[in-house]
Parts: C-alpha cells; structure tokens; sequence
C-alpha cells in the first residue's frame, strides 16, 4: 500500500483519475483519509473466496498475491454499485467481544451461497465516521449512503450464485446500531454476549486493537472520557455499555444470545430467526465448524469451552471492576433474554 | 465548471469566451435572469458561425483565449450547433457548453463528431427527483437528462452539474452532491440565484447568514468527493488584494447572441435591466483586439470602483459583498433595488 500512496502524493489528480476508471473485480477493503480526503481502498479480488473467519485475513491473502490495489474517493463507489447486482443483507451480528461471534460468524458460511463480511474494515471504519465527524455540519445520511454503498459492492454476486449475505460487525460498531438499522430496517440481528469477568480476562490475555487505538474518539462516544484508565477499566466500562445498549434496543427484531448457550441447535435457531432453512448437510457442516476454533483461519485448531480457565484467571481487579461496570448491566440483559425466550 | 476552481484554489481557468448561441430557450424557469423578452417574445437569432470562425481566432491571437463555453438561451437550439463545434476543433481551442439537456439526444452525433474540441459539458440541474426537477422545468425534462449524464458517463465525456441554491433546496445540498456522484459527474457547481425582483429576492435568494451556511457545507463535501464541488462567483467575499473573479481578472468574457463584446455572462440580457454599460463592443463592426482593450478597461474600472466600495466599511451589505451583485447593481441591472 506505501508505494501507491506515494504515486498517489507525487501526482494526486493523475493517479486518481486513472484509479477511477475501472473497479471491475474490485472490493472495498478499507476505509481511509489519504492526504486529508477520505475515501476507499479496493483490492483486485476476482476469484477470492472470503473463507477466512476474518474479512483482513481473507484480504492478506490476496495481498500476498500481490493483487491491484487503488484508492478512490467515495464518487466512485456511488457511479460504481449501480452497475452492481448484489445480495440484499440477511441478517447481522453484533457483539461484546470474545463471546463466539466468530463462531457463529462461521456457522453462516457453511450456509449454501452466502457471503460472509466478519468485521471489514470498510464497514466498520465508515461506522467509526458517524463518531469522528460527529462535530461535521455534514449529516450522517451522507456516510448512511456511502455505508450502504460499502456494503453493496462487497455483496457483489461474484460467483453468481449468491443468495445470503451476512454482516458481523466489530463490537465498537454495536452503539451504532440505530443508524444501521435505519439503513436496513427490517434485516433482523442478533447480539452476542457474555459474562462480563469471562469476557474482560479474554480481552485482558490477548488485548485487541480497538482497546488500545490511539484515537480515542470511539471509545470515548461509548463511555465517555477515557483518560487516565486501566485496559481492564476501559474493557469493563465498554462492555458495559454495551450490554446496556443490547437491553435498551434490542426488539422483535432482534435476538439476545449468551456465549454459555452456543450449541449446534441454538446457532442453527440463530440461522432460523435469520430467516434461512438448513439442509442437513448444511447443519452437518455447521457441527464441524463449531468444533474448529473459531477465529483460526485454516479450521483445524479445536475449539474449547474455556469458561471455567476464564473465571479461576480473574483478578480481583477484574472481578471488582466487570462488578462496578458491567454486571448489572448483563444481569438485566439476562433476564430480558429469559424473559422474552420464556415468552416464546 | 470552468468557474468552479475559481472557489477554492485561486485559479480563474483557462483564458475563455462566453459565446451566447442563441436567445431563446425551449424551457421556462421563471428565477432565470435572462431577458423574457429575449427568450420569449422576439424572434429567435442564432451566432454567425461566420462571425465565430473571426472571433475565435483573433481571441487566439490577440488575448490567447483557448477555451470557448457556449451558452444562450439554450445553445443547442443552434441550428449549426455541429458547425459550432467544429469551428471550435479548427482553430484548434477547446469548446465546452452550458444545456438543459432537453436536445442532448438530437445534438449528441454532432458531439460525437467533434468529440476532440468538447472539453465539457454542464448540465442545468433543479431537483434529485424527477418531480423537483420537473416541477420548474416541465414534464420529461428530468428523464432526458439522466439519460444525456448516462450518454456522457459512458462516452467518457466528462461532464459537470450546475444548480442554483434557491431556498427550498438549502437542506439537500449533500443529497445533491450523491446523486451527483452517482451519476458519475466530474464536477457540480452550485450557483447562488441572481434575483431579478424584489420577490424573487426574498422567495429564493439566501441571506448572507443562509450563504455562509451553505458555502461551509459546501466546503466540506468538496473534501469528501472527488468530483470538482465547487460554488460559482457570487458568494459573499471582500477580499480586495485580488480580482474576486476570472471577468474581473481578464480571463474570462462574454460575447451576447448579437456578437457584442461584454464583461460577464451574468450581466448579459439581464431581466429587468435597465442599462448595458458592461458591453464594450459590437465585433461586427469592430476588431477583437480593439474591443479587448476596452474590455481591459473596463474590467480594471469596475476591480478599483468594488475595492472603493469596500474600502473601509467594516460589515459591507450582501449587494456589495458579493461580486455578482455589487456588478448586476453597478451596471443598472436591477433597478428595483435601492
């Protein structure tokens, strides 16, 4: 990416001008500002599967194909997805962060012709937009469209046979989930979560970027002032807030789901409230992958309940903390999930 | 289009004439600031193409002007439009011009054929929406010009959106530049309205707080596309260190369907004028080089008598602030305001 950023600084307009001409072929794989104008980075992916649990790691690999890459700004998405047959979305998956998304992430790729975008960064990155230009008097249907349009060309029928199209968000794009549902009113979502210490020690082993993000201006829209804050405070305040966001949206549109629930029958009932019937052969490949960890790219390494090595690694630090801010939260969550199953 | 860097970057454009095809116009927008009379109620007159080919290359030679934008009336109603174009091509200047897009589909061949002098094409817009749009330009002038931005688009003809900002269309501004972008424009200028009565003033001209908000918005999108989005001159500046616009620099002329030599094609024809101060010679009868010397003349005049204008009034009014108003009221155009 470096070489085309420097062609593209020595001569801006001509470099722009032919990267527009032709996105055939072409995704989205990035949202980014390149000398102070925001807008796409497109990676030549004919041909790319995306099997890979996450949508980079799928894009790494065309990298290291040495694929074309461009960058254009947002004109070219808009002139470019209405030439573009794609699937509509079939259904969403928010999260909290290390509760098996990915898991069920992977459950929908084993659904015949669908397409699976598992935290892209075009999508999620032009969510963090609603944040960061908040204090822009551009309105968000702006970046609404521009989302919408992301979304478009990633779902592209590259094969021509594809039919589902599901989206798992990144955990920080959750609090956004009104503007996305304005954009997709009727495509049903599920939020994923689990317990709060369980879910802070997970982050705490392996911390993830978006808690250490030097641009704070996410979290912050999440939590509030960030300064002066230990990772497991900011992990169990954002957490939190998270759960809080689940109990306060979540509709009959929605679906609440525990990690300590993921089984074969309830990620095959995920893909129910989705809206899709399973063949067995489909539900047979949905058991295998649930035993393959699930962010692991190549599906061999197995995939271990780990909730009882979680709890005895808490810290009191974390215990104290996941209790000031996230339990209660995730109590009430809980009893709106049992409600509304004991109502179903 | 050609206008619109003049914005944001300080460039006034190619040296260029505005040449008026034609008077008349087959379409009726009642905030359009050209003479009813002339588009309505006199007989239709088309520019000598005769003319033309003489003007053309004495502008080259005397004034190296390289570009020429045509514009009316509407020009396509030229009955040599083609031959227009191809005068263009022979001298070897660039032609752009300024449609409704109402003909685009009858006068696209002669683009066809001229495709190496067309520079541009911009496209007068009113709406998004088939009924916005319709509502001020009539019934199936919305769907022809989707079509001529689909002609262009596919062509390659790089082609640019022109909208005036009347009140009712302050808040789409940003659905504006989508659907700009979606049609795959290389440009979309947005233009203030140039009143033309005290009604139209107040029904749908901004107010200088409504400008201000506007140009910001603007301002903002520019960054965010990378189509050219751009306001043309008009907008409220008193910066006098230097010319506010490419007329008022030397860059840029106009020459009326009559063949006359003025400063600017916003005060050509001007609706409800009362004077014609800013024309400075019929090329009929007289040579490019001789009336461009008055020209000169008279675009330096107007430049010191904006700059005594503004010269020590600490908050000047939206009629001295803008350079297209303090030019249509100093050159007798809008009599109806005092």
């Amino acid at each position: 990416m470096s070489v085309l950023l420097a062609k593209l600084r020595e001569n801006p307009l001509a470099f722009l001008t032919r990267m527009n001409s032709d996105l055939k072929g072409f995704l989205p794989v990035d949202a980014v500002v390149v000398d102070g104008r925001p807008g796409l980075w497109w990676m030549e992916m004919s041909g790319v599967s995306l099997t890979e649990p996450f949508f980079q790691q799928t894009v790494e690999r065309a990298r290291s194909e040495q694929r074309a890459e461009r960058f254009t700004e947002f004109d070219a998405l808009l002139s470019w997805e209405k030439q573009l047959e794609s699937v509509e979305p079939t259904g969403f998956i928010f999260h909290s962060s290390r509760c098996g998304s990915t898991l069920v992430a992977n459950a929908c790729r084993a659904v015949s012709n669908s397409i699976v975008l598992s935290e892209a960064n075009a999508i999620d990155k032009l969510i963090a937009r609603f944040i960061s230009d908040a204090d822009n008097p551009v309105k968000e249907s702006l970046y609404s469209v521009f989302l919408r349009g992301v979304v478009h060309a990633l779902a592209q029928r590259r094969f021509g046979n594809e039919e589902h199209l599901f989206i798992k968000f990144a955990c920080c794009s959750f609090p956004q989930i009104k503007r996305i549902a304005r954009i997709w009113p009727t495509v049903p979502w599920l939020f994923l979560y689990r317990d709060p210490v369980e879910t802070i020690v997970s982050n705490m082993r392996d911390v993830p970027p978006w808690l250490i993000d030097n641009d704070r201006r996410v979290l912050s829209s999440i939590i509030g002032d960030t300064e002066e804050m230990s990772l497991e405070e900011l992990c169990a305040r954002t957490i939190g807030s998270l759960f809080s966001t689940a109990y306060d949206l979540a509709n009959g549109n929605s679906m609440l789901l525990n990690y300590n629930q993921l089984s074969v029958p309830v990620i095959a009932s995920v893909l129910t409230f989705f809206n899709i019937d399973l063949s067995s052969e489909e539900l047979e490949t949905i058991a295998r992958t649930t035993k393959a960890y699930s962010k692991e790219a190549s599906g061999t390494r197995a995939f271990v309940a780990d909730v009882d090595t979680k709890q005895k690694l808490a810290s009191d630090l974390v215990r104290e903390l996941s209790e000031r801010w996230a339990s209660e939260p995730y109590r009430r969550l809980e009893q709106k999930r049992t409600n509304s199953h004991e109502r179903t | 289009m050609a206008n619109s860097s003049e914005t944001f970057d300080g460039d006034y454009g190619p040296r260029r004439l505005s040449v008026e095809l034609a008077n008349i116009c087959n379409l009726h927008c009642s905030y359009c600031f050209r003479s009813d009379d002339n588009l309505y109620n006199s007989h239709a007159e088309f520019f000598s193409v005769d003319l033309l080919r003489r003007v053309v290359t004495e502008a080259h030679d005397v004034a190296n002007v390289t570009h020429i934008n045509f514009t009316g009336g509407e020009p396509t109603l030229h009955p040599q439009f083609a031959e227009t174009l191809r005068t263009i091509g022979d001298a070897g200047l660039t032609a752009s011009f300024v449609t409704n897009g109402w003909h685009f589909e009858r006068v696209w061949p002669s683009l066809q054929a001229n495709r190496a002098a067309v520079s541009h094409v911009a496209f007068s817009l009113d709406g998004i929406t088939r009924k916005d749009h319709d509502r001020w330009r009539g019934n199936g002038s919305f769907d022809r010009l989707v079509r001529a931005f689909t002609r262009c688009y596919m062509s390659q003809l790089p082609f640019g959106i022109k909208i005036v900002i009347r009140r009712d269309l302050v808040d789409q501004l940003e659905q504006i530049a989508i659907f700009a972008a979606r049609m795959g424009a290389a440009s979309l200028n947005f233009v203030h309205v140039m009143p033309t009565s005290n009604a139209e003033a107040d029904s749908s001209a901004l107010s200088l707080d409504e400008q201000r908000a506007a140009q910001q918005e603007i301002a903002i999108l520019a960054r965010i596309f990378k189509m050219n989005v751009g306001i043309d001159v008009g907008y409220y500046n008193v910066d006098v260190t230097r010319p506010p616009c490419a007329p008022l620099a030397g860059v840029s002329m106009n020459i009326d369907y009559r063949g006359r030599l003025s400063l600017c094609c916003n005060l050509s024809g001007f609706r409800g004028a009362d004077q014609e101060q800013d024309v400075v010679a019929d090329l009929n009868v007289e040579s490019f080089a001789s009336a461009y010397e008055k020209f000169q003349a008279l675009a330096a005049a107007q430049l010191q008598r904006r700059k005594e204008a503004l010269a020590g009034v600490e908050a000047p009014d939206i009629y001295t602030g803008s350079p297209c108003l303090f030019c249509l009221q100093s050159f007798g155009k809008i009599p109806w305001h005092s």
